[in-house]
């Protein structure tokens, strides 16, 4: 693959007539202002604003009908913002038609034209652009050889999803966009080829230096390869942060389930800046706002630790083996559950049935109220 | 409308690609033999008995008959405007609702229904009441009927074929890309509705060349008009003049399709097959 970057940037400096800087410093800032959006009763869209800087990648994560696809189509021009705009290196965009917008977009479905090769896909975009067709074949060409399809570029109806996928990412590719929208372009993929693609794609991305932003409900997705992810809900966002963030510090207890596994134990407050939670009590940095008494403490099983005792707190329900640790579950008292990554090394002894001490090393749990 | 079942024997009886299925061929069990054997004789018994009353001599005087020539050149007229004005109306709108207003297809399908659920002789005189006398003169308010009479199968062609495959998202990658809507329905919409545009087609070229009633009433000597005229004067030159009819009609259709499959196989798509609407149908995910 590193043979193939120098012809990456010659390609994408060499797209006829227009003198434009490589693209490595080229990426352009986007910003999402204030977008509102309902359609019939529902609220897609509730004022979401985002700024993502050039060269970006940005994925915006969250469960379905949560607004983020909506968000993507209003970028792309596919669909109108009731109110609020959408700017591409500071300039509103929200008048200019999705054909005239200059953002390479891959779909989630099927999305080559069954009655062109694959390179002609891939010029497709070219031949709009009036380029020659010698000029046209070899930048489709060295496209698709970028996402290793050289093979199959004269072939029509590529029925495997994968190759696909990747011909739709070598044909928004080729015309450079100022944007490159990915609207849930791994979905349809089995396990293996999307954790190549992945790779693929945020490969390509960082060498282009292009602004991408990506949607998915997939979190592992959305952590591995983004920048920064924007976690959203009801049309807004609960949280915008880089992937370590999100999953350390989770701003809201929607997000903090949302990313992750996530144990959720009753707690109680002592004082504004302590909780007690199993039988331990430890200083909660925020998140108390406004909580008293009974609260629920959110901690992921790496904050737990597991102890084989006689007549401990629990017992081991279940083991799932991880690869480096294995995630246990444990029945506490009063019928809560919660899962414990150990290391898999040490995990012999927490077979099913076993008595367990489950404890609380002293951190700042989340608190939520509870339900 | 007698053309619809002649133009279904005669192009959609396909012959199954030779190399494409040599096992299925081997395997063709007796039954499905007879049952091929019992419906060819239905409908080749009365062409072998038609063309044994007009005998071969009649075929050498049919064009020599006065009106013959007018009257083939009037329906072939008639089939180029249809079929061009059924295609002009029909495929702008059916792929406009089919994208951006969905929910009108019901209301489309039933509309479009109306023509066959309509009597002709209904049709007929509610037309000539209404329109414009400019138009009452000429055959082309013949053809703006046959547009009617056309509809409920072009649009059941068309929206078969659009439903094949995913139109939504097609439209907008080559959206995406920068192709303007004129653009994308030219290279991206038609090339991929080619059979289902190539059966509205035939279809409206089949009902076009076999129209009676309209034509009769609108007092226009179109092929089928003239056939029946001049069976009172002469019947084997009637009835090898029908049978000429029949020919060319095949003759048309066989040459559309021809000419369309070595497109597509050129083109390295696959074989174009006429009457696909229920396979198309099944094969809808959503």
């Amino acid at each position: 693959m590193t043979t193939k970057i120098t012809s990456g940037h010659s390609a994408t400096r060499g797209l006829g007539g227009r003198d434009r800087a490589p693209r490595e410093v080229a990426g352009l800032s986007l910003t999402l202002d204030r977008m509102h959006r309902t359609f019939g009763t529902t609220r897609a869209l509730d004022g979401l604003s985002l700024e993502i800087q050039p060269g970006e990648f940005v994925a915006l994560l969250g469960p379905s009908g949560c607004g983020k696809t909506t968000a993507l189509r209003i970028v792309a021009g596919f669909e109108t913002a009731d109110s609020g705009s959408v700017l591409v290196d500071g300039k509103d965009v929200s008048a200019i038609p999705a054909a005239k917008r200059d953002m390479g977009m891959v779909f989630q479905s099927y999305s080559l034209f069954p009655n062109m090769s694959a390179l002609d896909n891939v010029g497709f975009g070219l031949r709009l652009r009036k380029l020659g067709a010698g000029e046209r074949s070899a930048r489709a060409n060295e496209l698709l050889d970028m996402v290793g399809l050289t093979a199959q570029a004269r072939q029509y109806r590529i029925s495997c999803r994968a190759a696909s996928s990747s011909a739709s990412l070598a044909r928004a590719l080729a015309i450079e966009p100022q944007v490159l929208l990915l609207d849930e372009p791994l979905s349809a993929l089995d396990a293996k080829v999307r954790l190549q693609l992945r790779e693929q794609i945020r490969s390509l991305q960082q060498r282009l230096g292009i602004t991408t932003l990506f949607v998915t409900h997939d979190q592992e997705e959305a952590l591995s390869m983004a920048d920064r992810v924007g976690v959203m809900k009801d049309g807004r966002f609960e949280q915008v942060a880089v992937p370590d963030q999100l999953y350390a510090e989770p701003a809201t207890a929607f997000v903090a389930e949302f990313v992750g596994t996530m144990n959720r134990l009753p707690g109680e407050l002592e004082g504004t800046d302590q909780v007690r939670v199993l039988d331990t009590v430890v200083p909660v940095k925020h998140g108390a706002d406004g909580l008293i008494g009974g609260v629920d403490v959110l901690i992921r099983p790496e904050g737990l630790r597991l102890e084989a005792v006689p007549g401990g707190n629990g017992i081991v329900t279940d083991r799932s083996f991880l690869g480096s640790v294995s995630r246990i579950g444990v029945r506490l008292s009063g019928d809560v559950t919660v899962k414990v990554d150990h290391p898999s090394v040490q995990s012999g002894e927490f077979s099913p049935g076993a008595s367990v001490q489950v404890s609380l090393p002293a951190r700042d749990p989340v608190l939520v109220a509870s339900r | 409308m007698a053309a619809i079942a002649d133009a279904d024997l005669g192009v959609a009886s396909p012959e199954p690609a030779p190399q494409a299925h040599p096992r299925r061929r081997a395997s063709f069990p007796a039954w499905r033999w007879a049952i091929l054997i019992l419906a060819g004789l239905y409908f080749f018994i009365p062409l072998y008995a038609a063309l044994k009353f007009a005998g071969f001599k009649a075929f050498t005087q049919v064009i020599s008959q006065s009106g013959f020539t007018d009257a083939f050149v009037l329906s072939v007229r008639l089939a180029v405007i249809t079929t061009v004005l059924t295609l002009v109306l029909m495929v702008p709108t059916t792929v406009y609702v089919h994208l951006r207003l969905p929910r009108l297809r019901r209301m489309l399908e039933v509309i479009t229904i109306l023509p066959i659920v309509i009597p002709p002789v209904v049709l007929i005189i509610g037309v000539l009441q209404i329109a414009p006398a400019v138009l009452k003169g000429t055959a082309n308010l013949l053809g703006l009927e046959y547009v009617i009479l056309a509809m409920p199968f072009a649009y059941r062609s068309i929206d078969a074929g659009l439903r094949a495959f995913d139109l939504k998202t097609l439209v907008e990658a080559s959206n995406s890309l920068g192709a303007g809507w004129l653009i994308t329905l030219w290279r991206v919409v038609l090339p991929n509705l080619r059979t289902a545009l190539l059966s509205a087609v035939v279809l409206t070229v089949a009902l076009v060349l076999g129209e009676f009633t309209m034509a009769s009433l609108d007092l226009y000597q179109t092929f089928p008009v003239w056939i029946v005229n001049f069976e009172q004067s002469s019947g084997p030159v009637s009835t090898a003049a029908s049978l000429l009819a029949l020919f060319v009609t095949w003759l048309f259709l066989i040459a559309i399709v021809t000419m369309a499959s070595r497109r597509a196989r050129r083109r390295g798509g696959t074989e174009v097959a006429l009457f696909t609407v229920g396979r198309q149908e099944t094969g809808d995910s959503r």
